[in-house]
């Protein structure tokens, strides 16, 4: 047990085997502490074993995972591993007296406190078994969340949700992660959530994790790319190089690549300037899906 | 530990299946008592009249016992069920996988299962028990509990009945899937009974046979002496009705299993019942006797040695006494429950939680 690190979560090495069928491969990768992790990846690739192998449910085969807080204290990882585990014949907040129970809470007025955080103090004497998916899930959060933990582990926890649902889940997760300094290490379909919730990232494929950013590298490594069709682009390139871009002509395709972001006014007033006609742009934003398929290869099938 | 025996005691006492099972508890016995009275004082000679109870000692214990020691054979499918449906439950709703992320160790959860089980089984014998001697009290039988000796009984007949609690308990826990478990579960209960007889009939001690023969052969001698016998017919019958013809193969592979098994307490526990009914003596009301296996088997194998019950209790290895029975099969239950217990946990411990 490591404590007073600066990660909450160090996977080294780790191996998962279901019979002949090997699920992860050496897999390592750090969570800092404070982070929202964020786990890509294709269907198989491993996120939701790794998430099952730290939240305990299941054993590696061979690695091991080390926990910068007390992780054996009850309450101290809280996760949602594809299904929230709720009683699907209690209403929320018996759900929620259990999970008290469950760590040995004090039964009192922060069971309405935790139920009014995720939106769900007003559903009375329904059943969670009534409850939409987004309910449900925020009832498992609830539940998760129930032992202030040091970390929150969510395999999927928008995937199957409504639009306004997936922003009630991501606001309340942006809530957890600022107001109770929650680290919380998440996958999802859902890249374009992803992106706009993550701090870090972790790509995942075939078992490994390939690559591992931080979230303003990828904004780096990938930004804003524009194209730009001219006639004379031997011209075109010193102009946009001299207005702070990263400006290359590829004369196989006969269009200039401009990298970071500029003012259009400005660059075409000064292309004019230097007898550079400008006739078309087509801007091309670099996001998390373009990052990673550029990565693994291939769809992006994460 | 102790956080989720709470945990567990609040879901059982809110469970509505849990408060049925009590209903029936308390019910089905009383219901059963009144229902025995009935049948043991129809007088249909004149129309259906019900006469007065006129029963003897050994009668009135012997109902004592058999009415409340009946959820024996009539909890086992509803303890089955309820704990399939209830852990399943568990399983199928997550909560199980909520327990080990929480930081539960597995040994925490698996006993705690164990544990609540355990007691939730005691609670509905003994509410079984408890409307069993009211409903023969209020119903006129009587109640006539040996001088308090049933008790020490009953106690171990729920030690018994623990040994299918803890059986249920294993099966639902490691089987992820409910209906897997519940089938076998309901087999197991449902097939008990069946068991318990066989296992049960195959009870004799085969040193209790020897005794027996010892005395019948000499009482075929006395036969040749008086004459009532020549002594080729004596060796004839001597030979035919040997301990082969008394056990026969059927003792030679359950009673192995009777030894090691709790399964012949119904067995055992009734023959001692009929035995002081049969003989309506004092002396079998704290021991259970196998002449009963030796007197029925005479009547078929045509042995006409007849021993005489004074002949029967001077052979040692024929009676045992409920108070070394009772040890012998608590001691017995305790170990298949350890047994059975433990080698759930191996699974358990092991097991891989989606």
């Amino acid at each position: 047990m490591a404590e007073n690190t600066d990660f909450i979560i160090k996977v080294n090495e780790v191996t998962k085997d279901y019979g002949k069928f090997q699920a992860l491969k050496s897999m390592s990768f750090t969570v800092p502490k404070g982070s929202i992790y964020g786990l890509v990846g294709r269907n198989g690739a491993g996120k939701t074993t790794i998430m099952r192998v730290i939240s305990g449910l299941q054993k590696p085969t061979s690695g091991t995972v080390e926990y910068g807080f007390d992780h054996k204290k009850l309450g101290n990882v809280g996760a949602l591993v594809e299904l929230p585990s709720i009683y699907s014949n209690q209403t929320a907040r018996e759900n929620l007296v259990y999970q008290y129970i469950n760590l040995g809470l004090k039964i009192d007025g922060s069971i309405e406190e935790n139920l009014q955080f995720v939106g769900l103090g007003n559903t009375g004497s329904k059943k969670a078994g009534k409850f939409s998916l987004g309910m449900r899930q925020r009832l498992g959060i609830a539940m998760a969340m129930s032992g202030n933990p040091e970390v929150l582990i969510l395999d999927e926890p928008i995937n199957g949700l409504d639009p306004q649902g997936i922003i009630l889940i991501r606001d309340l997760l942006i809530k957890l992660n600022k107001e109770r300094g929650v680290t919380i290490i998440i996958s999802s379909h859902i890249l374009s959530e992803l992106s706009k919730l993550a701090t870090d990232f972790a790509f995942v494929e075939g078992g490994r994790v390939v690559k591992e950013i931080k979230a303003e590298a990828l904004e780096d490594a990938g930004g804003l790319v524009t194209e730009f069709y001219s006639a004379n682009p031997d011209k075109l390139v010193p102009v946009l190089n001299a207005k702070g871009l990263t400006a290359t002509y590829d004369s196989s395709t006969g269009v200039v690549y401009a990298k970071g972001y500029f003012n259009l006014t400005n660059v075409v007033l000064a292309a004019n300037e230097a007898g550079a006609n400008i006739a078309r742009v087509v801007p091309r934003e670099t996001d998390l899906e373009t990052y990673f398929v550029k990565l693994v290869g291939g769809e992006s099938n994460a | 530990m102790l956080k989720l025996l709470g945990f567990e005691f609040r879901r059982i006492f809110k469970s509505i299946f849990f408060w049925i099972i009590a209903g029936f508890s308390v019910i089905w016995p009383v219901l059963t008592a009144v229902l025995y009275r009935a049948l043991i004082t129809l007088d249909l000679s004149d129309g259906i009249k019900f006469g007065p109870v006129r029963l003897g000692t050994d009668e009135i214990q012997y109902l004592t016992w058999m009415i409340a020691v009946a959820f024996i054979t009539e909890l086992p499918k509803f303890i089955a069920l309820f704990t399939c449906l209830h852990i399943g439950r568990d399983y199928s709703d997550g909560i199980i996988r909520n327990k080990i992320i929480s930081g539960h160790s597995r040994i925490a959860i698996y006993g705690s299962y164990i544990v609540t089980q355990m007691v939730a089984t005691i609670c509905l014998c003994v509410i079984y028990i408890a409307s069993a001697l009211f409903g023969v009290a209020v119903s006129g039988i009587g109640v006539d509990l040996n001088g308090g000796e049933m008790f020490a009984r009953f106690a171990t007949a729920i030690v018994v009945f623990l040994v299918m609690t803890v059986s249920f308990t294993v099966l639902a826990v490691i089987f992820r899937r409910r209906a897997l478990p519940l089938i076998l579960s309901i087999l197991i209960a449902l097939s008990s009974n069946a068991v318990a007889s066989v296992i049960g009939y195959f009870n004799t001690p085969g040193k209790a046979c020897d005794g027996y023969l010892e005395v019948r052969n000499e009482n075929y001698e006395e036969l040749v002496e008086l004459g009532y016998l020549d002594d080729d017919t004596a060796d004839e019958l001597i030979e035919k009705n040997d301990k082969d013809a008394y056990m026969g193969i059927g003792w030679k592979i359950f009673h192995p299993v009777y030894v090691v098994s709790p399964f012949g307490f119904e067995g055992d526990y009734q023959a001692g019942g009929v035995t002081s009914l049969i003989s309506n003596s004092i002396e079998y009301q704290k021991e259970l006797d196998f002449s009963n296996h030796f007197i029925t088997q005479s009547f078929m194998l045509d042995d006409m040695a007849q021993v005489t019950p004074q002949q029967y209790r001077k052979i040692d290895s024929m009676q045992i006494s409920y108070d070394e029975l009772n040890w012998i099969y608590i001691g017995k239950s305790v170990a298949w429950m350890t047994v059975i217990a433990a080698y759930g946990f191996v699974v358990f411990r092991k097991k891989n939680m989606f």
